[in-house]
């Protein structure tokens, strides 16, 4: 009996394990697709389609000056203005961290400022707030 | 055709233009692209002229200033020397002699190519413009250098920070990517992407080289195409203003009716403000704070509130859409929705409404609040920045917007409860204000989350009931109304935005937690990442290895790095290929690794950087980056710790200029005012106090329950104090976290709040009633400022003037005293120094640096030690050998002490922006002269009352001083002022006929007597008069009698012969009867009609003359009248057409039967009366209503009959004078109903006709 137990226990456990692993893979997963999507609306200049990506404690540090906590509303006005002064030629967030409790990316931003070409290095970090991934900070610098 | 063209002409050519730009847009595009070469080298040509010229601009008011500078000192007058400059003054031996200015330290005794020749000195964090020059001082001949800071090589972002870059003037002016290498060996690898020049010295050599990117091609197209965009944004909001002109002008002409012109006139305001908005105007024709979304943003109406320059727009906007519809939403209301069962529903429907409305205020507010950075009530300077202010206006304009519509929903309201009930007015407001009370409790109670308090929403209603009585019963003009829902809007405004800033305080403390742990382990580890593996050698190529001071290519490294834009704790350390310690940079770290790091390259000399995690130190999180190079061929290895334990992230030990963008961390809250503690392993760590956790507060701490967000709050009772904590935990499945406790306010922090924002509101009112003033002034070229005014204005001055006398007093006694304390302080912590050192002189190791480093040790004093005009210790070593601070005392100082001979000085001095307070102190310690400095900066001084806490208090209390004082000042003026007016008004009347008169005034003093003599006075008058008529009536009867007599006496007499003729010629049967019976005949009848010409001469000589026939304006004239009585017991509603109403007749005339009207309506005990002018075709109606006891129905008929009156001393030629003299001018006046309930009267006058 008790070795059946056991048996049922470690079952349950292997069982326990493989859900959280695939669920690890699914979140891993969606962290990258988050991540894909950020790229994909900074180098599109749509903003708007990240609106659901930020909430009201977002970290923004940008060349331009702004840096702070800021609202949802802010946080998007903010962006599309900065991509409205700097028009982007390339968004990319070539480094992906996903294993990790805030999943981060780094990158590069090469942008059009007053007719001069530059480049900046991107950081992007993210927390899970429920089932959905919420960007905790943007970096660009 | 071509009128319409003449007609619309500008319109054309706008638009003319908007097409050429459009058509010209891609034929320039070709034109660039096909003439590009050619181009390029002009615009290459052309930057590189700009630069030299600016070069030249800035060298020729450089030697300028020398120059000037160099006769000040030969001439011994007073030395002005201008920002950034400094010199030195050396004899031949090179020593200095004089020295002034902050950069006086770091000049080179390099005289240049040659004497006078501007040239650049260069260190790593510093670029000046020099020039020697020989100057003669007392027949004594010296050399003059001098220099002018022209870059700083290091950024800290804050609002200390004093950026001084040419490089970067010249990039942003000319909109290039440059740079400049400052030096006579300047020239600098070029490729084909970057074209590079020389600035030469007037002897041909080089001074620097510039280097800049070349523009490319289909960036400088895309930058055209940008300016055409520009232009063709202004041509067509130019273009949009004189369509929309032209468009009023037509409906203006085709005479629609009002409430058409002003639905027109609004669609347009709103379709230009949001064509300006989509036209990019004005936000993209600005830069700054003013436009910049993170200021304020909210995402409200497709971006019209983006920034805070769309906001104030868009808020000014909906105010005057408002104000263009004020009166129309109640009349509309009244109006419209007067049905049976309709009005019902309508009443419950608009409450509904107005509650509505008012929750979206709220929201409104709030996102001013939640959508903005702005630190708007934590701050405690008094004064806000002019971008936070005009956020804060914006509010206050859109909530005015707000409480009209408001006022207007309880104007309809309460007028349809009257029409729909038919009771008093007094009855219908109260109905009205149980309504709105009673449907805003149910609101409260259906809403999920209400954003209004239910005290607030009551005084809310209250407030706008105050001002809607107080505007009916003085029967004010729109203009007041709005001023008084502005002072309330301005209490409302200011106790809702200190309300919600008490939430934001709350969701701060969230901020806090989010701050402490965004540094985390991977976030250092990129950034040590980044600096190693990128920005070190960049930085590196800018480092040239001569005379390198260690220090300052530390501070380079940092100030340059990742590291500092994060403000990371963070250490580095140099050491050479012996492993000797070259030197160090420390932000906000006081361990030392100066001996791990040693070990470290012994065990493991490898070159690639490296990035490790090391804690020498218990309860500290750090992280290692490790690397070696190689400048000149000679080994280094750097050593780099990050701390990143929250200890260390919320102490902090460096002066406020050096802390960059930590200000963040505290955006909305001063770290003092919370608690912040690290829960871990069931264990209490208490981070920013010294507070002890006892048993239960720790299990209060522990008990707290987390939602799937994994944060909490919780009220918690810790020390005694109750703090609201915010829980976040550190990692899912740990029971690990952070809690951050914020205290409750105190009560005059909050007053403070409440009138730093009222202020703001207060001055705008202010501004508007000036403006009012101002254009009425224009309009009627004098200004009247009634006794009332002027009564409350002098109470007011004379109260509030010693309020602010007292208040500037007691800050500036609270200011001094700071700084008599914090140099107390300062000069005991000096001495205390002197004396730790003054004791171990008799030690026969004795060495001032050492017994120095001893005395910062074990007393925990920061200072300097100067020998002559050089430091020669300090316990802050890395801030003066990395070249931020001088090395040399000030010039200042150096006379005082050593000049002038003093022993010691107490000075404020200033560092980038930031002051502070030092003191200086000359002693003598073995035979050598030492002066030590200890300043405020380093050393933390607490005072008892910081000033800023001062004014806290002081602004609350005396604010709320004032306001009583204004208010008690208002009352007090307006009843001392009361009876006056009366009297003035009353005597106006009396002027124009209306003598029925009596003023009540029941005080037995000055104006009570003077109240009695008038109403004697008028009495008297009224009874002389009545008598005189009397007098006067008989006297012209019998003069009429006489006249009449005289008259009918002259044709009597013909037709009397005429007739004896007649009867003669009868008698005698004279043959001539009928020839004479036909002559008396037409003599009699001639005479008859003599007779009768005479009748009608005398009915024309009775009828009432017509007086002086004049254009009149008939809405002056009753306003006018009207403002007689607004003392009196009656209310009085005008209702005009908007275009003046213009009569013939006589002004006087009219003022009599309109006194005469109302008169009448007060006798007959109305205390309600509307006078309504309506434009009936060629003729004017003028309907005036009562709710008097009304005309009993037999007496209708007589009303008008001269003598007839129902009143007890009337003489019953009022109605009848009012029917003659409009009956003259060929108008009327009759009754149009009269009943228990009031009367209507109604005059019909013809139009003026047009001249």
């Amino acid at each position: 009996m008790k070795r059946i137990l056991k048996k049922y226990i470690a079952f349950q456990f292997f069982v326990i394990m493989l859900i959280a692993t695939f669920a690890n893979i699914d979140l891993r997963e969606s962290a990258q697709e988050t991540f894909s999507k950020i790229e994909s609306a900074f180098s599109s200049n749509n903003i708007s389609s990240i609106a659901e990506l930020v909430d009201n404690t977002t970290f923004i540090s940008l060349s331009n000056g702004v840096v702070g906590y800021f609202s949802s509303d802010q946080t998007i006005n903010i962006l599309k203005k900065f991509l409205e002064e700097n028009k982007p030629l390339q968004f990319n967030l070539t480094n992906k961290k996903t294993e990790t409790r805030k999943p981060f990316a780094t990158g590069n931003f090469i942008y059009v400022n007053n007719g001069i070409r530059k480049q900046s290095r991107v950081f992007v970090s993210m927390y899970l707030s429920g089932e959905n991934w919420i960007i905790s900070q943007i970096t660009i610098n | 055709m071509f009128k319409n063209f003449l007609k619309y002409k500008f319109l054309t050519i706008l638009f003319s233009l908007l097409i050429i730009s459009a058509i010209v847009s891609p034929i320039l595009k070709d034109y660039f692209i096909s003439n590009w070469p050619k181009i390029l080298e002009e615009k290459i040509q052309e930057t590189e002229f700009q630069i030299s010229n600016e070069f030249q601009k800035k060298l020729d008011r450089f030697s300028e200033i020398k120059n000037k500078l160099k006769s000040e000192i030969e001439l011994n007058t007073k030395i002005n020397l201008a920002n950034d400059f400094s010199f030195i003054i050396v004899d031949e031996k090179d020593s200095v002699f004089d020295f002034k200015g902050f950069y006086a330290d770091k000049i080179e005794k390099d005289y240049g190519p040659n004497l006078s020749d501007k040239y650049f000195q260069n260190n790593l964090i510093n670029t000046f413009i020099a020039c020697s020059d020989n100057i003669t001082i007392a027949k004594e001949n010296y050399r003059l250098i001098v220099t002018e800071l022209i870059e700083k090589k290091y950024d800290i972002e804050n609002d200390f920070f004093i950026e001084t870059s040419f490089t970067k003037y010249l990039s942003e002016k000319y909109k290039i990517d440059l740079s400049i290498n400052y030096g006579r060996d300047s020239l600098v690898n070029s490729d084909g992407r970057t074209h590079q020049f020389r600035i030469p010295n007037n002897d041909n050599e080089i001074l620097a080289t510039v280097t800049f990117a070349k523009p490319g091609r289909d960036i400088f197209i895309s930058n055209q195409n940008e300016i055409i965009k520009q232009i063709q944004s202004i041509l067509a909001i130019i273009l949009l203003i004189a369509f929309f002109y032209e468009i009023i002008k037509d409906i203006k002409k085709k005479l629609i009716s009002e409430n058409v012109f002003s639905f027109v006139f609004i669609i347009l305001i709103f379709v230009f403000r949001f064509a300006i908005y989509f036209l990019g105007f004005p936000s993209s024709f600005f830069g700054g704070d003013f436009v910049s979304p993170a200021i304020y943003s909210s995402s409200f109406g497709w971006g019209i509130a983006s920034n805070p320059l769309e906001l104030i727009i868009s808020s000014i906007t909906i105010l005057s859409i408002v104000v263009i519809l004020n009166k129309k939403i109640s009349s509309f209301v009244t109006n419209k929705l007067n049905a049976k069962y309709i009005s019902i529903i309508s009443i419950i429907a608009l409450s509904i409404l107005f509650f509505f409305f008012i929750r979206g205020y709220a929201a409104v507010i709030k996102s001013i609040i939640f959508d903005s950075s702005i630190n708007y009530l934590n701050n405690n300077s008094l004064i806000l920045d002019f971008v936070p202010s005009t956020v804060i206006l914006s509010s206050l304009f859109i909530t005015i917007a707000v409480f009209l519509v408001l006022y207007n929903f309880i104007d309809g309201l309460i007028n349809l409860i009257q029409n729909e009930k038919n009771i008093s007015e007094l009855k219908s407001w109260i109905i009205v204000f149980i309504i709105l009370q009673v449907v805003g409790s149910l609101f409260d109670l259906i809403q999920h989350e209400p954003l209004l308090s239910s005290f607030l929403r009551i005084i809310l209603v209250t407030g706008l009931f105050i001002v809607y009585i107080i505007s009916k019963k003085e029967n004010y003009k729109s203009t007041i109304i709005i001023t008084h829902l502005a002072i309330l809007a301005a209490v409302i405004n200011s106790i809702l935005i200190a309300n919600f800033d008490n939430d934001k305080d709350e969701h701060s403390i969230k901020v806090v937690a989010y701050e402490l742990t965004r540094f985390d382990e991977d976030f250092i580890e990129v950034n040590l990442n980044l600096f190693l593996f990128d920005e070190f050698y960049s930085l590196l190529e800018q480092t040239e290895s001569a005379s390198i001071n260690y220090d300052q290519f530390l501070f380079f490294l940092w100030s340059n790095s990742a590291l500092k834009e994060n403000i990371l704790n963070s250490s580095f350390y140099l050491f050479d290929s012996e492993l000797n310690k070259l030197g160090d940079y420390s932000f906000n770290q006081s361990e030392d690794y100066t001996f791990f790091f040693k070990k470290y390259f012994i065990q493991k000399d490898n070159h690639e950087p490296e990035i490790f995690n090391e804690s020498i130190y218990a309860n500290s999180n750090s992280l290692i980056g490790v690397t070696s190079f190689r400048i000149n061929g000679k080994k280094y290895y750097l050593g780099l710790k990050v701390n990143y334990d929250l200890k260390s992230l919320i102490a902090s030990n460096e002066p406020d200029f050096l802390l960059g963008k930590q200000k963040y961390l505290l955006s909305n809250q001063s770290i003092e005012n919370l608690l912040i503690m690290q829960l871990k392993d069931y264990e209490v760590f208490v981070l920013n106090s010294n507070i002890k956790i006892d048993k239960n507060e720790k299990e209060l701490l522990f008990s707290a329950e987390f939602n799937n967000h994994n944060d909490a709050w919780k009220e918690i009772e810790i020390d005694g104090i109750l703090y609201k904590f915010y829980f976040l935990k550190s990692n899912h499945n740990s029971g690990n976290s952070i809690a951050i406790g914020l205290q409750e306010k105190e009560a005059s922090i909050t007053l403070f709040q409440f009138f730093k924002i009222f202020l703001i509101f207060a001055l705008f009112i202010l501004i508007y009633g000036i403006a009012i003033v101002v254009l009425n002034f224009v309009k009627q070229r004098k200004v009247i400022i009634d006794f009332r005014s002027k009564l409350a204005f002098s109470l007011i001055i004379i109260s509030i003037a010693p309020i602010i006398l007292l208040a500037v007093y007691f800050r500036n006694l609270t200011n001094e005293k700071n700084l008599d304390a914090i140099f107390y302080k300062l000069n005991k912590r000096s001495i205390s120094v002197e004396e730790y050192i003054n004791k171990r002189i008799s030690d026969s190791e004795f060495n001032i640096l050492k017994f120095a480093k001893n005395a910062n040790d074990d007393l925990g004093i920061d200072f300097n030690i100067y020998s002559q005009k050089e430091i020669v210790f300090s316990t802050r070593s890395n801030l003066y050998n990395s070249g931020i601070f001088p090395s040399w005392i000030s010039s200042e100082v150096f006379d005082r002490l050593f000049i002038q001979n003093q022993n010691d000085i107490l000075l404020t001095e200033t560092i980038e922006n930031q002051q502070y307070n030092s003191i200086y102190y000359k002693t003598k310690i073995n035979n050598e002269i030492y002066v030590f400095e200890v300043n405020d900066l380093f050393n933390s001084i607490l005072i008892p009352l910081a000033i800023s806490d001062f004014d806290i208090i002081l602004f609350g209390t005396y604010s709320l001083a004032a306001i009583f004082v204004i208010i008690l000042s208002t009352i007090l003026a307006n009843q001392i002022s009361l009876p006056l007016r009366r009297l003035t008004n009353a005597a106006k009347s009396a002027s124009y006929g209306d003598l029925n008169l009596n003023i009540e005034y029941k005080r037995k003093d000055e104006i009570g007597e003077l109240t009695n003599a008038f109403n004697k006075m008028l009495n008297e008058i009224k009874k002389m008069q009545t008598d005189l008529s009397t007098v006067e009536r008989e006297t012209a009867w019998k003069e009429i009698a006489k006249q009449v007599a005289h008259e009918i006496k002259n044709p009597l007499t013909p037709m009397k012969l005429s007739m004896q003729q007649l009867i003669a010629a009868y008698n005698d049967k004279s043959p001539k009867f009928d020839e004479i019976f036909s002559k008396v005949s037409r003599t009699i009848l001639g005479q008859v009609e003599n007779l009768r010409n005479i009748a009608s001469e005398f009915s024309n000589f009775a009828r009432m003359p017509i007086g002086e026939m004049t254009s009149v304006n008939l809405k002056e004239i009753i306003t006018e009248v009207a403002n007689l009585f607004v003392d009196e017991r009656i209310k009085i509603d005008l209702t005009f057409p908007k275009n003046p109403i213009r009569v013939n007749g006589d002004e006087n005339h009219f003022k009599r039967i309109f006194i005469n009207l109302i008169r009448n309506s007060i006798q007959a005990k109305a205390d309600k009366l509307s006078v309504n002018i309506e434009e009936i075709e060629d003729s004017i109606k003028i309907k005036i209503e009562d709710n008097g006891e009304g005309i009993q129905k037999e007496f209708i008929d007589k009303i008008f009959s001269k003598g007839f009156t129902t009143k007890k001393e009337g003489m019953g030629l009022g109605l009848n004078l009012a029917k003659r003299y409009l009956n003259n001018i060929s108008s009327d006046i009759s009754i149009e109903s009269s009943s228990v309930n009031g009367t209507i009267f109604s005059i019909n006058l013809p139009h003026q006709k047009k001249i």
